[in-house]
Parts: C-alpha cells; sequence; structure tokens
C-alpha cells in the first residue's frame, strides 16, 4: 500500500510554524545579555528545532501507526516514572518542578506524556470493551487519573486541565453512553471547591482571582497589544519598536500577540483559520478511518491540541486565566514544537493508511476495483 | 454510531474557535480606539524599583547613615529635542553641563547599539530615545518647577528616588564606608542573576528580554552597592531586594502611572556599638597636625566605642553623584591619605607598651619574680652599644635596682633587655600574638592591616623585641585589645562594630598574680610620682596604662603612644591613643588620653 500524504496537515503545519518563525524575527533579539549577535542564534535555534520537529514528524508518521500500540505502553510507564522522579530530583523553576536539567536540554516529561497518554488510551479503549457500563470506563479514568495526579503535584495546572478534555472525547468518541460522561462531568464540578482549598498552591488560585478580579498585567498588555492591531495590523516588526506595551517572552506563550499587533485582524484570522483547517482535517481523518486505534488517536490528539489552542489564544486575548500553555505549532520553544510535530505525524500516518470503505454494491457495479490488495500486507 | 460522534467533537471544537474569532472582531475592529491612543501617546517602560537601604545606626539609635527621600529629572530625548525648554536653567546647570549630560545619554544609547546587529539598530535607537535616561540627581526645587508646568519642559521626568546620606558627615568615615555604582562585568551579572542575588524572580516577571533590556539600558550599573568599610562589610543586610514597575508616561504631560509588578523589600538597619558622639569628640580631641588615632574598647566584650583616625573624608562627595573634585583631592593627597584609617588600617612601631607583654612572657615562664631585682646602669652591656636604656640616652641617668612594676613604671629598658634575653624571642612573639598582634584582630570591617612580629631571631632580637623594637609593627586597634586582655583578667577580646557581633572573650591562661603584678606596674604609670604618665589628668579618672616612644624613622621624633583602661578598679574602656612622630607618649599621647576618657566618663554624656 502506498503513503498517501494528507496535504491539508502538512500545509497548516508548515504555515503555522512559519507564522510562528516570522514573529520570533521581529521579536527574538531581546533574549541575550551578551550583545552577540541573537537574533540570529535564537532564530536559528528556532530553525533547527523545525528542521528536526519535521525529521520526527516524517519518522513517525512512515512505520504503520498499529505498531505504536505496545511501544506506548512502555512510553507510558518510562514517563509515569520520571515523572515521580521528577517531584524528588527535578529542577525547581518558579517554585514548580516541571523539569530536568540534562545539561543545555531541560527535558520535561509531562509534554511527551501527553502524546503517549493519548496513545494508550486510544488502545485501551479501541476494541470498546464494556465501554458501556461503568466496569468499562474505570481503566481509561484510572489512566488518565495517574499522570494527572504527578503532573498537578509538580504543580502544572496547565497540562492536566489539558488532560480531562481530551479523555472525555475519547471516551465519548469511543461510544460511552452520555448518561456516565454527564455523570463524570458532575463528579469533576462538584470536585472542583475541593482542588480549590486543598490542591491549588497560593500561585495558582492567585492567577484565577485576578484573572477574574484584577487581570495580571501581563494579560492587559497583551490584550491591548492585539487591539492596537486593528484591520490590517501595524505592519511586520512594529510590535519590536513599540515602547507602550511590555509583555515578557513574548514569543513563546504570547506568540499569538505578535500577529494580531503586526498584522491585525486578517492576520489573526488568517493563523484561527490555518488551525481550525488542521483540527476539522485531522477530525475528518477520524471520522474517514475505519480502523478505531487510528480514529480514537487522531480524535484524542486533535482534542489535546485544540484544548491547548483555545486556552493559550484565550489568554492572550484576554478571555482565559494565564497557564503557560503555548499555541502549537507557532511559540517559540523546542519542546512544545517537537510534541505539536510529533502528534501531527501520528495524524499524518493515520491519514496515509485510512481503509478504503466500500460495500459490495460498489464491486458489482464497478466503481471501486480491487488490485493489489493483499490484506495479509497489514501487520497488525 | 462512533463514527457520528467523531462529527459532534468537531462541532464542538468549532464553537470556541467561533468565539475567539468573535473576540478577535470585538478587540481588533470595534474597540480599537483606546489601545490606538495609548500607543501613539503613552510610553511604557519597565523601571527597577529601588528598595530602600537600611540605616546604619549608633548605639543610641541614632542614624549615621540613611536613605533621605530625593528627585531625580530624567530626559526623554525625543521629545526634548523636538521642543528644547528651558530645562538647563531650571536644573541650575551651565549649558555646557547640560550638554555633558545629554552627550552621556546618547553615549549610553550608542554602547548599546555597537552590541547589536546592523539591522537592529536603528529600531532600538528610536525605541531609546523615546526611553528616560538620568539626567541629573537630586535636582531639590527644580523638581517643583517641572511639576508645575511640565508643558514648558518637554521631556523632563521627574522621578522620586532615594538618596544615602551621613548626616555627621566625615565623622567615623572610615567605619561608615561609601556607595558606589555596581561595574559588574556581564558574567558577574549573569552569576547574580541567575542566583537571585540581586533580582529574584525578575526574569520570571518581566521575561530575559526585559532584564536584557535593563541591562544594556544600564539600569543597573545604577544600583547602589557598599564599596567601602561597614556599608561593604553588611551590603547584603543594608541592601533590600529591588522591585519592579512599568512607568507609564503620557507624552507632552506630567501624566504618569506606575504599574507595580513587584514591590520592593527594604533593607535592614544594621545598629552598631559606637557612640557617633564619643567618635566625633575623639576626632575632635586628635584633630591637629600630626597624623593620630585612637581606638576605645569595651574590655569585657570588646565592643568598639570609637575609633578614630584624624585624616578622614566625607562620604557625602564619595556617594554618587558626591563631588568628582573632592574624591579627586583625598586620592591625591600622599600626605595625609585621607581614606586610609590608621586605627586599623596601618601598622607603626609600637615601643615600650609592648613591655607588658614582655611582662607575661617573663612572668608566665617563669624566667623572672615580680620582686626580682634587676639592675639598670643606664647601658646594658659595654659590648651592646645599641642597647641603652632611655634615660642614658637622654640624660646619661640610670633607674639602679628595679623591679617589675618598677620597670613598667619608668620604662626601664634595661631591666627588658634582661627578661627578653632570659625569655627568648619566640616565648615573647607567641604571648604578643596570644594578646593579638601580627595578625588581624578580627573587626568586623575590611581591610585590616594584620601589623607585624618576629617569631624568632637572634638574642638581640628578642632584647629588642621585648622593648617594642626591632620588627615589631602593630596597630592602635592591636594594641587596645592587647590592654582589654590585662584590664578584663586575661582575655583576649574580638573587637567588633556591629552589635550582637560579641564573640566570647578567649581566656588565655594568664595567672592572676602575673595580672596583679603588671597592673600595679600599671597603676604606677600614671599615679606614681616617676611613672611616665604621672603628670597628666589621667589619675583623675582612674586611668591606668602604659606609654611608649617608639624610634621609628631617623631624624624624626618618635611615635608617642598611651595604651591604658579606666576605671582601675572596676576596668571598663581600654583606650589607645597613637600620634605619629610626636614624641614622648607620657607628654603627647597620654594628655589626649585623659580628654578622651574625660568625655566617655563626662556626666553630661551618660552611657548606658
Amino acid at each position: 500500500m502506498s503513503f498517501k500524504l494528507n496535504k491539508t496537515i502538512l500545509a497548516c503545519v508548515l504555515l503555522l510554524a512559519g507564522m510562528g518563525l516570522l514573529s520570533l524575527w521581529t521579536q527574538a533579539p531581546l533574549t541575550d545579555l551578551a550583545g552577540k549577535p541573537v537574533t540570529q542564534s535564537i532564530f536559528l535555534k528556532q530553525v533547527t528545532f523545525l528542521g528536526v520537529a519535521l525529521a520526527v514528524m516524517g519518522l513517525v508518521a512512515w512505520p504503520h501507526y498499529l505498531n505504536y500500540r505496545h511501544l506506548s505502553w512502555v512510553l507510558y510507564t518510562v514517563l509515569l516514572g520520571l515523572l515521580a522522579l521528577l517531584l524528588v530530583k527535578g529542577a525547581v523553576v518558579n517554585g514548580a518542578r516541571c523539569w530536568f536539567n540534562l545539561g543545555p536540554i531541560k527535558f520535561q516529561p509531562a509534554e511527551i506524556m501527553k502524546v503517549a497518554l493519548v496513545l494508550v488510551l486510544a488502545h485501551v479503549l479501541m476494541y470498546g470493551r464494556n465501554i458501556q457500563s461503568w466496569r468499562g470506563l474505570a481503566a481509561p479514568i484510572a489512566i488518565t487519573a495517574a499522570p494527572a495526579a504527578l503532573i498537578v503535584v509538580q504543580p502544572d495546572m496547565g497540562t492536566t486541565i489539558l488532560l480531562v478534555p481530551t479523555l472525555f472525547a475519547m471516551l465519548f468518541a469511543a461510544g460511552a453512553r452520555k448518561r456516565h460522561l454527564a455523570i463524570l462531568v458532575l463528579v469533576l464540578i462538584a470536585a472542583a471547591p475541593v482542588v480549590w482549598i486543598k490542591g491549588m498552591k497560593e500561585y495558582q488560585r492567585d492567577r484565577i482571582t485576578s484573572f477574574l478580579f484584577k487581570p495580571c498585567y501581563q494579560q492587559l498588555q497583551s490584550v491591548k497589544a492585539c487591539s492596537v492591531g486593528a484591520f490590517a495590523g501595524r505592519g511586520v516588526g512594529e510590535s519590536g519598536t513599540a515602547t507602550t506595551f511590555h509583555i515578557p517572552e513574548r514569543h513563546t506563550d504570547f506568540v499569538f500577540s505578535i500577529v494580531a499587533e503586526d498584522l491585525g485582524f486578517v492576520g489573526s484570522t488568517f493563523v484561527l483559520l490555518l488551525l481550525t483547517a488542521y483540527f476539522a482535517t485531522s477530525l475528518m481523518i477520524a471520522h474517514q478511518s475505519r480502523e478505531p486505534f487510528g480514529r480514537l488517536l487522531a480524535v484524542g490528539l486533535t482534542t489535546l491540541f485544540a484544548t491547548q489552542t483555545f486556552i493559550n489564544l484565550g489568554m492572550t486575548l484576554g478571555v482565559a486565566p494565564i497557564t503557560g500553555l503555548t499555541l502549537p505549532f507557532v511559540s517559540y520553544g523546542g519542546s512544545s514544537l517537537l510534541m505539536s510535530a510529533m502528534s501531527a505525524g501520528l495524524i499524518l500516518n493515520v491519514a496515509a493508511r485510512w481503509q478504503p470503505s466500500f460495500s459490495s454494491r460498489d464491486l458489482a457495479d464497478g466503481s471501486v476495483e480491487i488490485r493489489d490488495f493483499n490484506p495479509g500486507s497489514i501487520r497488525y | 454510531m462512533e463514527r457520528s460522534r467523531v462529527m459532534v467533537l468537531l462541532v464542538s471544537i468549532l464553537l470556541p474557535i467561533g468565539g475567539l474569532e468573535a473576540r478577535l472582531v470585538h478587540l481588533q475592529l470595534l474597540t480599537t480606539t483606546e489601545a490606538t491612543y495609548d500607543l501613539a501617546n503613552k510610553r511604557q517602560s519597565i523601571e527597577i524599583n529601588r528598595p530602600q537601604r537600611g540605616s546604619i545606626l549608633d548605639c543610641k539609635g541614632r542614624e549615621i547613615a540613611k536613605d533621605e527621600p530625593c528627585f531625580d529629572c530624567y530626559l526623554v530625548l525625543e521629545e526634548y529635542e523636538k521642543n528644547p525648554g528651558a530645562l538647563a536653567s531650571a536644573l541650575k546647570m551651565s549649558p555646557e553641563e547640560f550638554q555633558q549630560a545629554v552627550e552621556a545619554i546618547y553615549e549610553k544609547i550608542e554602547k548599546q547599539m555597537q552590541s547589536r546587529p546592523q539591522n537592529e539598530r536603528a529600531r532600538l535607537y528610536r525605541r531609546e530615545r523615546r526611553t528616560p535616561y538620568l539626567l541629573k540627581k537630586d535636582i531639590k526645587d527644580a523638581a517643583l518647577t517641572i511639576e508645575v508646568s511640565p508643558q514648558r519642559y518637554p521631556g523632563a521626568v521627574v522621578r522620586e528616588s532615594l538618596m544615602r546620606i551621613y548626616p555627621y558627615k566625615q565623622v567615623g568615615c572610615h567605619l561608615l564606608g561609601y556607595l558606589g555604582r555596581v561595574t559588574a562585568n556581564e558574567t558577574k551579572f549573569r552569576e547574580l542573576l541567575q542566583n537571585g542575588y540581586f533580582y529574584e524572580g525578575f526574569e520570571e516577571l518581566i521575561g530575559s528580554d526585559g532584564v536584557a533590556q535593563l541591562y544594556r539600558r544600564g539600569a543597573f550599573n545604577e544600583e547602589m552597592i557598599g564599596v567601602q568599610a561597614l556599608e561593604k562589610k553588611y551590603d547584603e543586610q543594608l541592601r533590600g531586594r529591588p522591585g519592579l514597575m512599568i512607568l507609564e508616561r503620557e507624552a507632552g504631560t506630567s501624566n504618569s502611572r506606575t504599574i507595580e509588578i513587584k514591590p520592593s523589600e527594604p533593607g535592614q538597619s544594621v545598629e552598631l556599638t559606637i557612640d557617633i558622639e564619643v567618635q566625633r569628640a575623639v576626632e575632635q580631641i586628635l584633630a591637629g597636625p600630626l597624623h593620630a588615632a585612637a581606638a576605645v574598647l569595651d574590655v569585657n566584650d570588646g565592643s568598639v566605642v570609637a575609633l578614630a583616625s584624624n585624616r578622614c573624608y566625607d562620604p557625602n562627595d564619595f556617594t554618587p553623584p558626591g563631588s568628582v573634585a573632592a574624591v579627586r583631592s583625598a586620592l591625591q593627597d600622599n600626605e595625609n591619605k585621607p581614606l586610609l584609617s590608621r586605627a586599623f588600617q596601618d601598622h607603626f612601631a609600637a615601643g615600650s607598651f609592648f613591655k607588658v607583654v614582655t611582662s607575661v612572657a617573663g612572668l608566665e615562664g617563669k624566667v623572672v619574680r615580680a620582686e626580682e631585682v634587676l639592675p639598670c646602669r643606664g647601658k646594658f652591656d659595654e659590648k651592646k652599644t645599641h642597647f641603652n636604656c632611655w634615660i642614658w640616652n637622654e640624660f646619661r641617668g640610670m633607674h639602679n635596682d628595679v623591679t617589675l612594676h618598677q620597670a613598667l613604671e619608668k620604662s626601664c629598658n634595661c631591666y627588658y633587655y634582661e627578661v627578653g634575653r632570659r625569655a627568648g624571642i619566640e616565648s615573647i612573639s607567641r604571648w604578643g600574638r596570644a594578646l593579638g598582634f601580627g595578625s588581624p584582630t578580627g573587626l568586623d570591617l575590611p581591610g585590616e592591616a594584620p601589623g607585624r612580629i618576629p617569631d624568632n631571631g637572634r638574642e638581640e632580637d628578642g632584647m629588642m623585641l621585648a622593648i617594642g623594637q626591632s620588627h615589631l609593627m602593630v596597630t592602635p586597634l592591636q594594641a587596645a585589645v592587647m590592654m582589654a586582655a590585662i584590664a578584663n583578667g586575661g582575655s583576649r577580646v574580638t573587637p567588633h562594630l556591629r552589635r550582637g557581633n560579641e564573640k566570647p572573650p578567649v581566656p588565655l591562661g594568664i595567672s592572676a598574680d602575673t595580672i596583679k603584678e603588671i597592673r600595679k606596674g600599671l597603676y604606677d604609670v600614671t599615679h606614681a610620682s616617676g611613672g611616665t604618665a604621672h603628670n597628666t589628668r589621667l589619675k583623675d579618672f582612674k586611668a591606668v596604662g602604659k606609654t611608649s616612644s617608639a624610634q621609628a624613622e631617623k631624624g624624626k621624633e618618635s611615635h608617642a603612644w598611651f595604651v591604658g583602661y579606666a576605671p582601675y578598679d572596676a576596668p571598663k574602656y581600654v583606650v589607645a591613643v597613637f600620634m605619629k612622630n610626636a614624641g614622648h607618649g607620657g607628654q603627647m599621647a597620654a594628655p589626649p588620653a585623659a580628654q578622651i576618657l574625660e568625655v566617655l566618663m563626662s556626666p553630661k554624656e551618660p552611657r548606658k
């Protein structure tokens, strides 16, 4: 079977990464103390990341995705161990233990865990065993709860929040009863006050209350910066000269504010459309895939990155609290880019292998012709 | 069924996207006026919120170094040059001075530009010209002039700030030190930043680009740190932690608003053991044409009451902005070296007061008994031509037969040559070191001179060391520490300036009899008719001690010393007075010592 490349996904990924590079180019210089020509260096760093990320995307798309089923369990177990280890040995940054410091590389297990979890959940749910009963829901919930618990105590609220809608979307797509899911949602809502009081650190509560009652300065600045973009934007690079709105580390979490300021409504809508096209296409791939693992994989990854996108854009536009989640493909940062590309690779993989769906009538009237189809060639 | 559910998910993903698009429409198409106005008229800059530096207090709680509010003038080049007002005259600067200050700002911007790649320079230049740069510190009344009619002085920004003030001016300058600007190089700065030493959490709040911006603008170079003495030693406690704010100004108006991102934490104050009024009095007593120094310690815990050197500078001149002329003249004054405290940063020949150490070595080493009578014939030995008693050199006289306390009273050299010969140089040197000579006393100030004491040598060196000559060099503070041990019954104290820094005195194992005999000799110095300092007012304050007239340089008068304590029945203060090239200790150093004791004991200045 030949590899069928989904061009929409690839185009979206490349264009989004391009927008990211463009934004970085306008901002990046201001990150070094040394007076070295850093524009080049930080920009080149991101270009290198992008190269690596695209290579990884290709590598991930190459072997049949069904081969990842068992591998994912190994990855999941190892990452779970690393997350536990992190609580003891991780580097403390801003009071949170999210990183392993491996010399020049900072390694954040939670980032990879997001994708590993989706793979494992897809494997568990693909056969739809007992999915209609509470018993069948127990396993996927437990599989999600374990990393979620380890990530929430780091504490990394943002990543934890992503896992919940991902689990729900996958349960839903796997065929769980709506009644069960509704009850689960109610339980979560009931648990919220407990989490608020017991589970959250002071600064996390502050972030949410400050969002509700007194937005913090980064966000106010970001909203205004987006606003000045107006229809056509102030022009590429103009955001770097403004002495009006200072947003720290703008090229990472607040990267969308650069696009919005420089390219205005036109540019930001373009980026939003690219993201929409990406998510819609990957859901369409899920829809067309007849094979449940691939379908669930696409659903899970799409929900995961879509949720992350919504939270990030909501933060930039002042309608969601600050969580420190990046904008997939666009934000500066190696691990974010790498994980986004990896998920795109998996989706391309699913898209490439989708089984032709046809009925016997199609065969009879000759509209479908079976040529060199050999069921034995697919190794599950 | 499952596949149709995917379509439900698709819809549920499209909904929030629609919401975000609606938000974009709202922000970018419907409500742009406010933000556009802000963009055109408001300028934001990140500023460091300097913390109030802790005060330095004397033992009675008087502030001898403090931060006082002042007004600084900043200049925004773009606005100023568009329409230069009469800023120079308002600031009472001559046109040349003003021009120089503006050039300095341009230099700062140039420097930043040079460190950036070519393609960024134009943009950086534009941005920096809109950023307020410090033009003049402490502009006093001009602040009001500018604030009242800002439209007459475009580009001028007045900001409240703090200035280090030393209200007692040069009093205690060697103890207080002064502040200077940090000129941390980049590596050092990064290191400090990483350790959160200066700016913990800055990076999280304003991003590394914000920190880089501040750094390149030289904002961190405006940071003041202690560069001398107490200001340096206790810099960490005094400094506090700077905060961050965003300063938002509306161009052409005095409207401004600060967004505090992180409040600054004021520094802690440091309480001292010195009494600034006593310090002032001591400095006045020492004033005169000769270089002089004095140390006054508490005999029991070593707390410094006054530590004076009579060539001073004014720390107000040294702390930026200060006075360049005053600093230059102080630095170039090689004759007086006003930056040097002769009380603890320079050493001198000791002379006779070292006989106290020799007495300890003799008595403790059991080479001489207190009541043992040794002869003084003016000359110690016909063969040793340099070993004469002072009375022979001056009057061709002799002390005849002397015991230990008579030898101390009359400062007989021959007696101590003999003791020195018997005890040996190693023994005397060992006791000298135990009593605090030859190494820093542990005073909590940087740059203490260690002095010098020979550890071994020929017999003649030992004999010379016995009378405090030879290679022995001591600081006045060391002399006071030695005498404190005699006064408190044989324990070495560690002198300290900060209250609460007491280290327990170290008992040296000197027997009570030894102390008693030496004290008897010291009593006679000031009280007996033959004592070298009996003719002074010292006895009025129950003071006892030992004089010195140390031969220093050929052709010059000897150094005059008086080292003693008071009152003898319940020792409280030890006083060491040193007058360089002044002559006889009894005539030159003992009277100022009496004056100092008068200040200390005076009922007008009741001490706690």
